[in-house]
């Protein structure tokens, strides 16, 4: 075994616009599949934002007048796993009528890689009658440079709904496209998080967890996929770095005073350098957009990472959800990360001051 | 009106009169979904109450009166005709765009520093985050006609405006919905956004009024699809009867400290228990239930005698689609395909993190867990929650506006004309009423003798409700698919027929 190919694959993401722009094609591209007409009733979509696509037949899915005709279930999962094969095949370099501009890449995950999750029969609301069928699938990828690992890519998910008479009446792909381009990395040993750590250390499992990718939704910023651990945190799920590549932020509301309060954001996983820029938004106010604050106040924490470079910045004392882009000066890594912050009740000449490495 | 946006994956029905405006008592949502999945049957506002307290020039109390005030033009308000929210697109910088899909990356990410900056993301004004609808209802004189024909004397506020912004996000983990950080969801977040105007013509000297609390009361008709794995063919009989089982629903309230014992015994006891301190999934019976007693979680923290003054609170309430392998339910923690409503989170997410001189290398309690997720400015709410079957007397398409609140709100359950609590253990279908009164003020002796006093302005539901609808999940990674119950059992439950359950 090479050096190669027990290391990480960090998958880097497409420009979902390439794909938006190519809307009309892929429409085309997705009818001849599905051997319908265009027509008003059929959505095909894909989001500018995250390249998530989505088809509807939007007289069938809830609205058909009458009762459908639903297929049993073995031949429903086998009309959705075939569409998926032949919307991967219309849809990629495959099909010689793919767009130039998006050769090389492709609008689905990798069907053959697909993790089946289940069919499950779903009513209407009324109970009146069974609706459609609903076929879920987890994308994979491989983890290592040898393949021989397949990660699941959480976050991404397929969906296609059967319905009358066993034709698709909806696929929706969470799934942004890659743009090809994969680089290597280094596995990093697994590291619990500190509410891991303060749990009793005799008895604490010390196994690593799983490795998954991580997609971190619909227009969230996000370069390049990369591995995280995801540890059982008292019954959901605790993202740690599992490559310097897979940076987690987290924000703490540090100081409360009359003046506002304190935030500061501490990034992990990288190389400790990291470069920090704040925004912040409000929900009743989310007319205004995100409002860009600028870096912060560089703060210097003595922890288990060595010295890492956080970065600390004043608000107002007001719910808000407060949005950092991280990048790692070292390697270029970089994350988007958003929180909501909801200040405390004020105490009069107190002031809370929550992370005691803040010296 | 029909609202759809591919951008977010939303839609829904949102009711409107010819011109435009929203229905008599605000905006009204039907048919509400994402991405395919049902989330609501019908949400609405049904009721907004003033409780004012009448004094003389003495300063001594005559009296407090309370009166419903529907969003309606003929109590007085300007209603707009209600607005749509389209989200703009996130897109990268441009220097990124003009490479062939990102082909050079992680080259550009090293050299440039120019995915930092917001403004290529997200143009500066420009709403990126959320699909809505929204509404104002301008009441520069409501206040005064409302005090007037109580036969009141002047309240200290004359005008009473609002808006109503009901926004809807993309589906995504970030901002985070649960502590863990790692579960996807699109959130929902029915605001209430109000402002009170001074009255000018008011004397504190002079015998007065003044406002003692404001309550929205919310109608949240919920319905998440059940999905049953089956491998005969759906029609069959025995499937047939499944189909219509309905909604369940679950009260939490998370524990705010381990204790030695549980801490001692962590390791061997299931993630339910380690996380609840007090449990009721799925509900027995229909319930009314405390969510928060002015912005406290604990009664006792106020200086209240009993019975609201032993009152301990939930913190959550989850809603799913009843599953149909018999008495299994969503996992919890987990709740993978859920609508999630938490108003607080318990002290003990994350709080392991930060001992004081501990070297953690990550101490960082990125929840900020055990604070009520209001407005602060108005953090004095009361927040309740009712589950209750839907019957024709609780149907906003049956029963007028003004019939489906009541004064004193759980009266319109529990009062002397209702009917026992009903069981919903094995799914019905259910409706959620959610409550939230902002006190004028109040006083928390752990934090001080002096009153708090409640802003001028405000927004109520911050913190909305998140709709996760991925593939249940298994494996030890994930809370409970069990029924539970604690500090109290089914059976009591069902002996007591109480309607009024708290946590604690």
């Amino acid at each position: 075994m090479s050096d190669y190919d027990s290391r990480l694959r960090l998958y880097a993401l497409a420009n979902p616009a390439d794909f938006a722009a190519q809307g009309a094609t892929i429409e085309r591209l997705v009818l001849q599949t599905l051997r319908l007409p265009p027509s008003p009733l059929r959505r095909v979509y894909i989001s500018p934002s995250s390249g998530w696509f989505e088809y509807t037949a939007l007289d069938e899915l809830w609205e058909r007048s009458t009762p459908p005709t639903l297929p049993a279930a073995p031949a429903a999962m086998k009309a959705a796993e075939e569409l998926l094969a032949n919307l991967e095949r219309a849809c990629s370099d495959a099909n010689r009528a793919w767009p130039t501009s998006l050769r090389g890449m492709a609008l689905f995950p990798p069907i053959a890689m697909l993790q089946r999750i289940g069919l499950h029969a779903v009513p209407r609301p009324d109970g009146s009658n069974w609706d459609h069928w609903i076929y879920r699938a987890q994308p994979r990828l491989a983890l290592d440079g040898g393949s021989k690992t397949r990660a699941d890519v959480f976050g991404a998910q397929i969906e296609v709904r059967i319905g009358h008479m066993g034709q698709p009446i909806s696929v929706r792909s969470r799934w942004t496209p890659l743009s090809g381009e994969q680089q290597f990395t280094d596995l990093s040993a697994f590291r619990p998080s500190a509410a891991e750590d303060a749990k009793d250390v005799d008895s604490a499992d010390t196994t690593a967890p799983p490795i998954r990718f991580s997609l971190d939704g619909d227009g969230i910023p996000q370069y390049y996929l990369a591995p995280y651990y995801f540890a059982s945190d008292d019954g959901e799920y605790d993202m740690t770095s599992a490559s310097p590549y897979s940076l987690t932020v987290a924000v703490d509301l540090t100081r409360q005073d009359k003046s506002g309060m304190t935030l500061t954001a501490l990034a992990r996983g990288g190389s400790g350098n990291y470069a920090y820029n704040w925004g912040v938004y409000s929900m009743p106010l989310v007319e205004n957009g995100i409002r860009e604050l600028g870096p912060g106040s560089t703060v210097i924490i003595s922890n288990g990472d060595g010295r890492p470079v956080a970065s600390s910045i004043k608000l107002d004392s007001r719910a808000c959800i407060v949005a950092l882009n991280v990048k790692d000066r070292a390697t270029g890594a970089f994350k988007h990360h958003q929180q909501q912050i909801y200040p405390r009740i004020p105490v009069e000449g107190d002031v809370e001051v929550s992370s005691s490495q803040l010296a | 009106m029909k609202c759809a946006d591919s951008a977010t994956g939303w839609t829904f029905d949102c009711l409107t009169d010819v011109s435009g405006q929203p229905q008599d008592g605000g905006l009204v949502l039907q048919k509400v979904r994402h991405d395919g999945h049902n989330f609501a049957k019908d949400i609405r506002t049904v009721g907004l109450w003033f409780e004012f307290e009448k004094f003389d020039a003495l300063g001594q109390s005559q009296g407090v009166h309370k009166v419903l005030c529907p969003l309606a033009a003929s109590q007085g308000f300007v209603v707009s005709p209600v607005r749509l929210l389209v989200p703009k697109t996130m897109a990268y910088p441009e220097v990124v765009q003009k490479i062939k899909g990102h082909a050079q990356t992680f080259k550009y990410l090293e050299e440039s520093n120019t995915a930092l900056l917001f403004s290529d993301y997200f143009r500066d004004g420009d709403n990126a985050v959320a699909f809505g609808v929204a509404a104002k209802y301008d009441g520069s004189l409501v206040l005064d006609s409302l005090v007037w024909e109580l036969g009141f004397p002047p309240c200290e506020y004359s005008g009473f405006s609002v808006e109503q912004i009901f926004l809807f996000s993309r589906y995504s983990n970030v901002p985070a919905h649960e502590p863990s950080g790692a579960l996807l969801a699109a959130r929902f977040h029915p605001l209430i956004h109000y402002q009170l105007t001074k009255n000018t013509a008011y004397d504190p000297m002079l015998s007065r009024t003044r406002i003692r609390s404001i309550r929205f009361d919310y109608r949240l008709h919920l319905y998440l699809d059940s999905s049953h794995e089956f491998t005969e063919k759906p029609d069959a009989a025995q499937t047939r009867k499944r189909r219509s089982q309905g909604n369940q629903a679950g009260l939490f309230a998370d524990r705010d400290s381990l204790g030695f014992w549980r801490s001692v015994t962590a390791p061997v006891r299931d993630m339910s228990t380690l996380a609840f301190a007090a449990v009721e999934k799925p509900l027995v019976l229909e319930v009314t239930a405390p969510g928060l007693f002015k912005g406290v979680s604990e009664g006792g923290d106020l200086a209240v005698p009993p019975p609201e003054g032993k009152v301990s609170c939930w913190d959550n309430i989850h809603w799913w689609g009843t599953r149909y392998a018999a008495n299994t339910y969503i996992s919890a923690p987990g709740a993978f395909h859920a609508a999630h409503c938490h108003w607080r989170w318990g002290e003990l997410i994350n709080n392991t993190g930060i001992i004081p001189g501990a070297d953690y290398d990550y101490g960082f309690r990125h929840f900020l867990p055990g604070k009520p997720l209001v407005d602060l400015g108005i953090f004095m709410q009361t927040i309740k929650v009712a589950v209750t079957r839907l019957t024709s007397w609780r149907d906003p398409e049956q029963t007028p506006l003004a019939k489906l609140t009541t004064s004193e709100w759980a009266d319109f359950f529990d009062g002397k004309h209702s009917f026992a609590a009903q069981p919903i253990d094995t799914g019905d279908d259910i409706v959620l009423w959610y409550s939230t009164e902002v006190a004028s003020e109040v006083t928390i002796p752990s934090l001080g003798n002096t009153p708090f006093y409640a802003a001028d302005s405000g927004t109520v539901f911050l913190h909305g409700i998140f709709f996760a609808h991925d593939a249940e999940k298994s494996g030890g990674a994930v809370g409970s698919t069990e029924a539970q119950y604690r500090p109290r059992s089914a059976d009591e439950i069902k002996r007591a027929g109480k309607w009024f359950r708290p946590a604690g």
